[in-house]
C-alpha cells in the first residue's frame, strides 16, 4: 500500500462524514457531523485544511451547488468522495475493523490505587 | 435574516485560506456563526467565533504555505505542523546532523551575546536603573573647587552652604547630610551603628517617605530642639523586632538621650550601600567661629524644569558673591554642581560604556564569523535552494526557510550567552570599585530589561544570518547553478563576500587589541609610579578609642602609648605609625598656607595645600625619605610649641633658594615652626601629581580616631589578627573601623584601569581567536575551490613555494586590507579612551603598531595553514578526479 493512502484519524473521519453526508456534505455539515458524533470541536479551517490535503491525494473532488432557494441565498462547495477515495475509505475501514476484532475495549478492573 | 460572523474573525481566516477555498470557507463560517446565536446567543457565539478563529489559521496556513512548495518531507510528518513550525523543525534537523558547525556556531555567538548580556546588566544597574528617590533625576550635589590650585572637593563649608541656602534661586530644595558611626546604648549592648545625618532639606530633597512616624521638619535643624533619631528600616526590624510601639521611646545615642520619632522606608540609602542604622538631624552652630571652619555635603533637588545649567550658573553667580563679599574666606573657591548620578557613579561611566563598545564589537565579529560560515555551508545548499526556486518556492518562502535557521542558530547561542551573562556579571561585578555607590550595584541580575536587550540582539543576529544566507544563495541564479553544476561564477562572490567580512574582522580586532594594549600600557605604567613611599609589607587599622574613657589629654596619651607597646611586641612588626589620612584613597583634605614672615595681603586668601596628621613612625613605617630636619618625635607633645613637616615640594615653594627648617607658618591664630622636609608622595591617588603637603604631629592633637600603619616583616594580612589582638587587649571596647593592607589600598585605586583592562584584553583575545578562525575558514574554502587549479599548476611545474606563495598571498591582501581600515578607525576611536588613560596618548604608535602586527601574524600564520595543504595537493589525484 502506497504511503499516500494512510489516513489520518481525522481525514478519516472527515471522509466518512463525507461518505455518510452524500449530496450533502459540505464544510458546514461535515463539522457539524464530527461534532456531534465524536464530541470534537471542529475548526471550520481544519476541516477546509483537510479537505485540500484529501484533494491533493485524489480523494475528494468538489462541484458547486445551486444557489440555495433563500433570499440572498449561496452556493455551497459541495463535497463527494472520488473512487479512489472510496477505495482508501474501504481499506482503511477494513483494516481497522480487523485490528478491532478481539479487542477488549473496555479498560480491565483492578483495584483502585 | 442570517447574521454574519463579526468582520475581524472573516479577515482573519480570509487571509489564511488559500484563495481557492475563501469565499466557501467564509460562508460556511458565516452559517455556523448564525446557528452558534440561535442556540447560544450571542456573546456564546463571539466566543465560539473566536475559538473557531485561533483554531483554523495554523491548519490553513500550513495547508497555504505547502500549497505551491516543493515538499522534500514525509507527508505525513507535516500534518497540522504550520508552515512556521515546518521550517523551524526543518532547520533543526538540520543543525542536528552537522554538528560541528551548530557547536563552532552556537559556541561563537554565546561568547558574543553573553558578554553583552554580562556588561549590559551592570551598565543596566550602574548607569540605566531609575535611582531609589523620586525625581532622582533633579537630584544634584554640590562641588567645590580652588580655581588656583585646581583641587576638587565635594563637600563645601559650612559657612558657605548656609549662604548658599539663602541665596540660591534654583533648588526648591536643598541640605546638607554626613555620616559618621555612632554607639547605641539601651537596646541590647552597646552597639556601634551606621550614623547618617541629615538636615530636613535633605531628606525632603531625598523624597524621603517614613515607614512609621515622621521625618524631619525645618524646626529639627536648630540646636535648640529635643534631640531625634529616624531609625533604619532594617535596624528596627532586626534589633527591635518591628516592634511599632518604638515611637517616643528614648534611646542613648554615643553622649545624648535621643527619641525615636520614626522610621525611614525599607532599603534607604544615600551615597553608600550600607544602609544607615540611624538617621539624625545635622545641625550647625548659629555662628560659626571663621568662615571655613566644618565642611558638610550638599545635596540639592532642582525646581521642575531647570536644568543642571541653571544650577551651574547660579552657583557661579553665588560663588562670585561670595567671593566679593568675603575674599580672605572664598577667594577663587568656585561652586559647581554635578547629577547625583555621575557623583555616584564616578569614573566608571565611561569605563562601562566603553566596555559595552567594545562587547558589542566583539559580537559584530562573532556575528562576522558565523556569517561566513553560514556562507560556506550555504554553497553546499545552492544547488537545494536552486532546485527550490526552480520547483516554484517563492523568495519569501526561502526567506522564512533561511530566517527559521538564522532563529534558531540565534535562539541556541542566545540561551547559551545567557547562562554565560549570570556568571560573567557576578565575576564583573567583584572587578568594580568600591567607590562607585551606585546602588544598583548591590543587585545587579538578569531582569527583565536585560532580557529584553537579549532578545532584541537575538533578533538582529537572526535577521542578519537570514540576510547573508539569502544573498548567498540567491535563488535568480538559479538557472546558473543548476547548469553549472555548482562550480560557476557565482562561487567567485560568496568568496568575495567572505573576504569582505574577514576584512571587517580584521579591521574590528585591531581597534580591540590596540585598545587593550594601550590599556595595558597605562596599567603598567601606573603600577610603576613612585608615589613617594612604599605600600607593601603595611597593614592599615584604622580604631576608634571610646569616646568616655579618654576624655582628657593623659588618658589619651596612655591609651596610645598602650597601643604601640602592645603592637610592638607582636612578632614582626617593624614600624608602626599613626596618620589621618589613608593614602591613595581619594582623599584631598587642605589647609591653608601661609608664612608668619610672609602675610597674604589682607583681602586675599592664601593657597591650600595638603593636610595630613602624622606621627613620627608614619614616616618610617611607609618609607618617606626624610630630606631634611627631624620627623615628630617625644620633643612633640601636647603642650611643646607647635610644628610641622612640609613635603619638599611646598618648601621649594616657601623658600626657593634657602632651607624651610624653623620658618614659622601660620596654624589658626597662632604658628607652627618647620621642622622637616619630606619627600613627595601622590598622597590622593597613583593618577594624582604630587602636590605640596602640610604634616602636622598626631601628638599635638591626639583625636580618638585614627588609622595606625603597621610595617611588617612578612605578608601584613597574615598579622592581622595578632595586631588587633593586640589592641583589644589594651582595651576591649576599641573599635575596629577598617583594616586594609596599604596594597590592597593601592590595589583598590586602579581597580577601574584593572577592570577596563582585564575585559578589554578577554574581548581583545576572543577578537583575535575569531578573525583567525574567520580567514581560516575562508582560506581553507579557496583552498577547496581552487584544488583543480592548483593541481593543474603543479602539474605544470609550479613549485611548492610557488603554491604556498599563490595562497598566502591572497590572505596578505585580506590582512593588509584589514589592518589599514583598522588602524584607521583604532586611531579615531581610542581617543574615547583619553578618561582612562595614564601616561599614554590615545594614538601611541607603539600599542597599535604592536597590535597591528600581532593580528597580522595570527592572519597569516590562520592562512598558512590551508596554504601548506594546497602545496601538499597531488595533481595526479586531483587531475584524475575531474
Amino acid at each position: 500500500m502506497p504511503k499516500s493512502d494512510h489516513l489520518s484519524d481525522f481525514e478519516l473521519y472527515v471522509m466518512l462524514a463525507v461518505a455518510a453526508l452524500g449530496a450533502d456534505a459540505y464544510g458546514v455539515t461535515i463539522a457539524t457531523r464530527i461534532d456531534e458524533r465524536t464530541g470534537r470541536n471542529v475548526s471550520i479551517g481544519a476541516v477546509y485544511a483537510t479537505l485540500g490535503r484529501l484533494a491533493d491525494k485524489g480523494f475528494v473532488s468538489f462541484t458547486l451547488s445551486d444557489p440555495v432557494p433563500i433570499r440572498g441565498g449561496r452556493t455551497r462547495k459541495l463535497v463527494s468522495l472520488t473512487p479512489a477515495g472510496a477505495r482508501a475509505l474501504a481499506r482503511t475501514t477494513e483494516s481497522l475493523r480487523n485490528m478491532l476484532a478481539g479487542v477488549r475495549l473496555r479498560p480491565a478492573t483492578g483495584k483502585p490505587r | 435574516m442570517s447574521r454574519r460572523a463579526p468582520r475581524i474573525a472573516t479577515y482573519l481566516i480570509g487571509i489564511a485560506t488559500p484563495p481557492s477555498d475563501r469565499p466557501w470557507l467564509l460562508d460556511d463560517l458565516d452559517e455556523m456563526y448564525a446557528r452558534e446565536i440561535e442556540a447560544h446567543g450571542v456573546t456564546r457565539a463571539n466566543l465560539w467565533c473566536a475559538s473557531q478563529v485561533a483554531r483554523s489559521i495554523l491548519p490553513l496556513l500550513a495547508r497555504r504555505g505547502r500549497a505551491n512548495t516543493m515538499q522534500p518531507e514525509s507527508k505525513r510528518s507535516r500534518e497540522y505542523l504550520s508552515g512556521v513550525l515546518y521550517d523551524l523543525r526543518h532547520a533543526f534537523r538540520r543543525l542536528v546532523r552537522e554538528p560541528a558547525f551548530t557547536l563552532a556556531t552556537v559556541l561563537t555567538l554565546a561568547l558574543g551575546i553573553g558578554g553583552n548580556i554580562a556588561v549590559f546588566s551592570v551598565v543596566e544597574a550602574v548607569l540605566l536603573r531609575p535611582l531609589p528617590y523620586p525625581t532622582a533625576d533633579r537630584l544634584v550635589i554640590i562641588n567645590h573647587r580652588d580655581t588656583r590650585t585646581g583641587i576638587t572637593k565635594e563637600f563645601v563649608p559650612t559657612a558657605d552652604y548656609l549662604e548658599m541656602v539663602a541665596r540660591q534661586r534654583v533648588f526648591d530644595r536643598i541640605g546638607a547630610y554626613g555620616s559618621s558611626s555612632a554607639t547605641v546604648f539601651g537596646i541590647g549592648d552597646p552597639y556601634r551603628a551606621r550614623g547618617f545625618f541629615a538636615t530636613s532639606g535633605a531628606l525632603d530633597a531625598l523624597g524621603l517617605r517614613t515607614a512609621l512616624g515622621r521625618s524631619f521638619v525645618a524646626s529639627d535643624d536648630s540646636r535648640d530642639g529635643p534631640p531625634i533619631v529616624i531609625l533604619g528600616y532594617e535596624y528596627w526590624r532586626d534589633r527591635l523586632g518591628s516592634d511599632p510601639r518604638v515611637l517616643g521611646r528614648s534611646i542613648k545615642v554615643d553622649q545624648t538621650q535621643r527619641t525615636i520619632v520614626g522610621v525611614a522606608p525599607r532599603g534607604f540609602a544615600f551615597r553608600s550601600n550600607e544602609l544607615p542604622e540611624l538617621i539624625m538631624p545635622m545641625t550647625f552652630p548659629p555662628q560659626a567661629a571663621t568662615r571655613r571652619n566644618g565642611f558638610t555635603f550638599v545635596v540639592a533637588r532642582l525646581h521642575a524644569g531647570r536644568t543642571l545649567a541653571d544650577a551651574a550658573s547660579d552657583l557661579a553667580r553665588m560663588s562670585r558673591e561670595l567671593e566679593s563679599e568675603f575674599p580672605e574666606s572664598n577667594r577663587s573657591a568656585s561652586y559647581w554642581a554635578t547629577s547625583l548620578r555621575d557623583a555616584l557613579v564616578g569614573n566608571t561611566k565611561p569605563a562601562l560604556i566603553l566596555l559595552l563598545a567594545a562587547v558589542g564589537v566583539v559580537l559584530l565579529i562573532a556575528c562576522v564569523n558565523v556569517a561566513n560560515l553560514l556562507l560556506a555551508r550555504s554553497l553546499a545548499r545552492r544547488r537545494e535552494m536552486a532546485l527550490r526556486a526552480a520547483l516554484g518556492a517563492g523568495r519569501a518562502r526561502v526567506a522564512a526557510h533561511h530566517l527559521a535557521e538564522s532563529f534558531l542558530l540565534a535562539a541556541l547561542g542566545g540561551t547559551a550567552g545567557l547562562i554565560i551573562a549570570i556568571w560573567g556579571s557576578k565575576a564583573l561585578v567583584a572587578m568594580i570599585p568600591r567607590s562607585v555607590e551606585a546602588p544598583g550595584l548591590n543587585d545587579v541580575h538578569i531582569n527583565a530589561l536585560v532580557v529584553v536587550f537579549a532578545l532584541a540582539l537575538t533578533a538582529l543576529t537572526t535577521i542578519a544570518f537570514a540576510l547573508v544566507a539569502m544573498v548567498a544563495t540567491r535563488p535568480d541564479r538559479a538557472a546558473a547553478m543548476l547548469v553549472g553544476g555548482g562550480r560557476t561564477s557565482a562561487s567567485g562572490s560568496v568568496r568575495r563576500t567572505a573576504s569582505g567580512l574577514v576584512v571587517a574582522e580584521v579591521a574590528l580586532a585591531i581597534v580591540l587589541l590596540a585598545g587593550a594594549a594601550l590599556i595595558l600600557r597605562s596599567f603598567s605604567s601606573l603600577l610603576s609610579v613612585d608615589p613617594g613611599f612604599k605600600y607593601d609589607r603595611v597593614m592599615t587599622i584604622t580604631i576608634s578609642a571610646p569616646a568616655d574613657r579618654y576624655r582628657d589629654t593623659l588618658a589619651r596619651i596612655g591609651y596610645y602609648a598602650g597601643v604601640e607597646s602592645a603592637l610592638r611586641a607582636v612578632p614582626g612588626v617593624e614600624q608602626i605609625g599613626h596618620a589621618a589620612v589613608v593614602p591613595l584613597t581619594g582623599n584631598n583634605w587642605t589647609v591653608p598656607f601661609e608664612r608668619v614672615d610672609q602675610r597674604v595681603p589682607p583681602g586675599e586668601r592664601p593657597p591650600e595645600v595638603g593636610w595630613q596628621l602624622a606621627s613620627g613612625g608614619f614616616f618610617k613605617a611607609l618609607g618617606i625619605p626624610l630630606l631634611a630636619g627631624r620627623v615628630f618625635d617625644q620633643r612633640d607633645r601636647m603642650n611643646t610649641p607647635r610644628v610641622a613637616i612640609v613635603s619638599a615640594a611646598l618648601a621649594k615653594r616657601y623658600s626657593p633658594d634657602g632651607s624651610a627648617i624653623g620658618k614659622q607658618v601660620v596654624l589658626g591664630q597662632s604658628a607652627a615652626e618647620i621642622v622637616g622636609i619630606v619627600g613627595d608622595i601622590r598622597r590622593a591617588g597613583l593618577r594624582d601629581e604630587p602636590r605640596p603637603d602640610m604634616y602636622f604631629p598626631f601628638e599635638q592633637a591626639l583625636p580618638l580616631q585614627t588609622t595606625l600603619f603597621v610595617r611588617t616583616a612578612g605578608d601584613p594580612s597574615r598579622q592581622l589578627g595578632l595586631l588587633q589582638a593586640a589592641i583589644k587587649s589594651l582595651d576591649p571596647q576599641t573599635v575596629f573601623l577598617e583594616s586594609q593592607s596599604l596594597a590592597e589600598v593601592a590595589a583598590e585605586s586602579v581597580r577601574t584601569t584593572k577592570l577596563v583592562l582585564w575585559l578589554l584584553g578577554i574581548f581583545a583575545g576572543t577578537a583575535l581567536l575569531l578573525a583567525g578562525l574567520g580567514i581560516y575558514g575562508v582560506m581553507s574554502y579557496v583552498v577547496r575551490q581552487r584544488t583543480r587549479e592548483i593541481g593543474t599548476r603543479v602539474a605544470l611545474g609550479a613549485t611548492r613555494g610557488d603554491i604556498l606563495w599563490l595562497i598566502m598571498r591572497q590572505g596578505a591582501v585580506i590582512a593588509f586590507t584589514g589592518a589599514a581600515i583598522g588602524v584607521a578607525v583604532g586611531v579615531i576611536a581610542t581617543r574615547s579612551l583619553t578618561s582612562i588613560l595614564y601616561n599614554v596618548a590615545p594614538s601611541d604608535p607603539i600599542s597599535i603598531g604592536g597590535a597591528t602586527l600581532v593580528l597580522i601574524a595570527a592572519v597569516l600564520l590562520a592562512c598558512y595553514m590551508p596554504a601548506r595543504r594546497a602545496a601538499a595537493v597531488d595533481p595526479v589525484r586531483t587531475l584524475a578526479e575531474q
